[in-house]
C-alpha cells in the first residue's frame, strides 16, 4: 500500500458528518455541562470531614467539618434537593449557614 | 542584605546560624518558627500529591518532601500551588529509578489541582459548533483554563485512580496511557484517552485547525472515532469557545 493511498484527506463533508453525529448524540445523553452546573451549596448535610472544597494545601475548608451534619459546612448537591433531602434526626439542609451541630 | 532577607535566609536550613538581629528570648522562638516553616511546606506537598505519597509510603515521602522544601522555597503565598518543581525533582532522583512513572503521576496531580482552582468559565456548547457549520475545516478552539492533557509512557490514569481512593493495585503500569483533566462545572473530571484521541485533542489545544487535528488523530490510529471524540470534547468541557477569524 503506498503512502498516498493510506493518507486520509479530509473534506468539509466528512467533518460535517462527524460534527453532526457528535452534536446530536450529546443532546441525547444530556450530560451537558449546563446540566452538570445545576448544583447548589447545601449547609448542614455533610458527614464529618466530607464537606466540599478538599483541594490541597491552604484551602481552609478542605474536609474540615468536625461533626456529622455540621451546620456551617456545606456540600454541593443537585439543585433543588438541598432543603428537601432526608437527613438523620429530622434535620434539613439549608442554603444559608446554620447554627445547629457546631463542633464544641 | 536587607533585614528580611537575612531573617529568611536561615529559615529553610536548620544548620544555618540564627540571624543576628534576633535577640534575647528570640533565638529559641526562631528555631520553632524555622521548624514550622519546613513542616508547613511538607504538609502542603502531602496534601498536593496524595497519590505520589501513597506510592512512596508516608515516611519516605516526608523525607523527600523535606529535602525538596529546603531547596525550593514557595514562589506564591498560595500553598495549593506549592510544588510546581516537584515532578522534575522526582524525575531527577536516582534512588527513585524503580518508580519511572512517578514524575508523570505528580504532573497529573498538579494538573488536577490547577483544574480545581481554575477560573469558572463557560464551556463550549454543542450549539456553538452547530452555528459554525459553514467553516468546520478551519475552526480553532480556545482551551478552558482547567484543561490539562498528558501522554505518558506509563499507565498514569490507572496508577492515579488506584492510588487516590482505589486499592493501589495496577496490573500493568508499563503501558502508554494519556490522561485528560477538565472541570466543566464544579467537579474535576479525569479521563483516560486512547492515543488517537490524545493526538486530536492535544493538536486542538495547541491551536491547530479542526481538519488538521482530525488528520493527526487518524495518523495516530486508523480506529480513531472522530465523532465520539468531538462529543467527549464538548461534554468534558475541554474548550471554552471558538476562536473567531480575527483571532480572538
Amino acid at each position: 500500500m503506498s503512502n498516498t493511498s493510506t493518507r486520509r484527506v479530509f473534506t468539509a463533508a466528512m467533518l460535517a458528518t462527524a460534527v453532526t453525529a457528535a452534536i446530536s448524540a450529546s443532546a441525547v445523553t444530556s450530560s451537558s455541562p449546563a446540566a452538570a452546573a445545576e448544583k447548589e451549596k447545601c449547609f448542614g448535610v455533610a458527614m464529618a470531614g466530607k464537606n466540599d472544597c478538599a483541594a490541597g494545601a491552604g484551602t481552609t475548608c478542605a474536609g474540615t467539618s468536625k461533626v456529622d451534619f455540621q451546620g456551617n459546612s456545606w456540600k454541593y448537591v443537585e439543585k433543588g434537593t438541598c432543603t428537601s433531602m432526608m437527613i438523620d434526626g429530622g434535620r434539613k439542609g439549608s442554603l444559608e449557614p446554620l447554627t445547629r451541630d457546631l463542633p464544641a | 542584605m536587607q533585614a528580611e532577607a537575612r531573617f529568611a535566609a536561615g529559615l529553610l536550613d536548620p544548620s544555618a546560624p540564627v540571624p543576628e538581629q534576633v535577640r534575647d528570648q528570640a533565638p529559641r522562638r526562631y528555631a520553632v518558627y524555622r521548624n514550622n516553616v519546613t513542616v508547613g511546606l511538607v504538609k502542603a506537598l502531602e496534601a498536593n500529591f496524595p497519590a505520589v505519597r501513597r506510592l512512596l509510603g508516608e515516611a519516605y515521602f516526608a523525607g523527600l518532601a523535606r529535602a525538596f522544601a529546603q531547596r525550593h522555597p514557595p514562589e506564591s503565598p498560595l500553598l495549593f500551588h506549592y510544588g510546581a518543581a516537584f515532578p522534575a525533582y522526582l524525575a531527577a532522583q536516582d534512588d527513585l529509578s524503580g518508580f519511572p512513572y512517578l514524575a508523570d503521576v505528580a504532573r497529573v496531580e498538579q494538573g488536577w489541582r490547577r483544574a480545581y482552582h481554575a477560573a469558572d468559565v463557560q464551556v463550549l456548547e454543542a450549539a456553538d459548533l452547530a452555528l459554525a457549520a459553514d467553516r468546520l475545516m478551519t475552526l480553532r478552539f480556545k482551551p478552558h483554563p482547567a484543561t490539562f492533557v498528558l501522554a505518558s509512557s506509563y499507565a498514569v490514569h490507572a496508577i492515579l485512580s488506584a492510588n487516590r481512593g482505589g486499592d493501589g493495585v495496577v496490573a500493568d503500569p508499563a503501558r502508554p496511557q494519556a490522561v485528560l483533566i477538565t472541570r466543566p462545572a464544579h467537579d474535576v473530571i479525569v479521563t483516560a484517552l486512547p492515543a488517537e484521541q490524545h493526538a486530536f485533542l492535544a493538536a486542538l489545544i495547541d491551536g491547530a485547525q479542526l481538519a488538521e487535528a482530525a488528520e493527526r488523530g487518524f495518523a495516530a490510529g486508523e480506529s480513531f472515532d472522530l465523532a465520539g471524540t468531538i462529543r467527549l470534547m464538548v461534554e468534558a468541557g475541554v474548550f471554552q469557545s471558538l476562536i473567531t477569524q480575527d483571532g480572538t
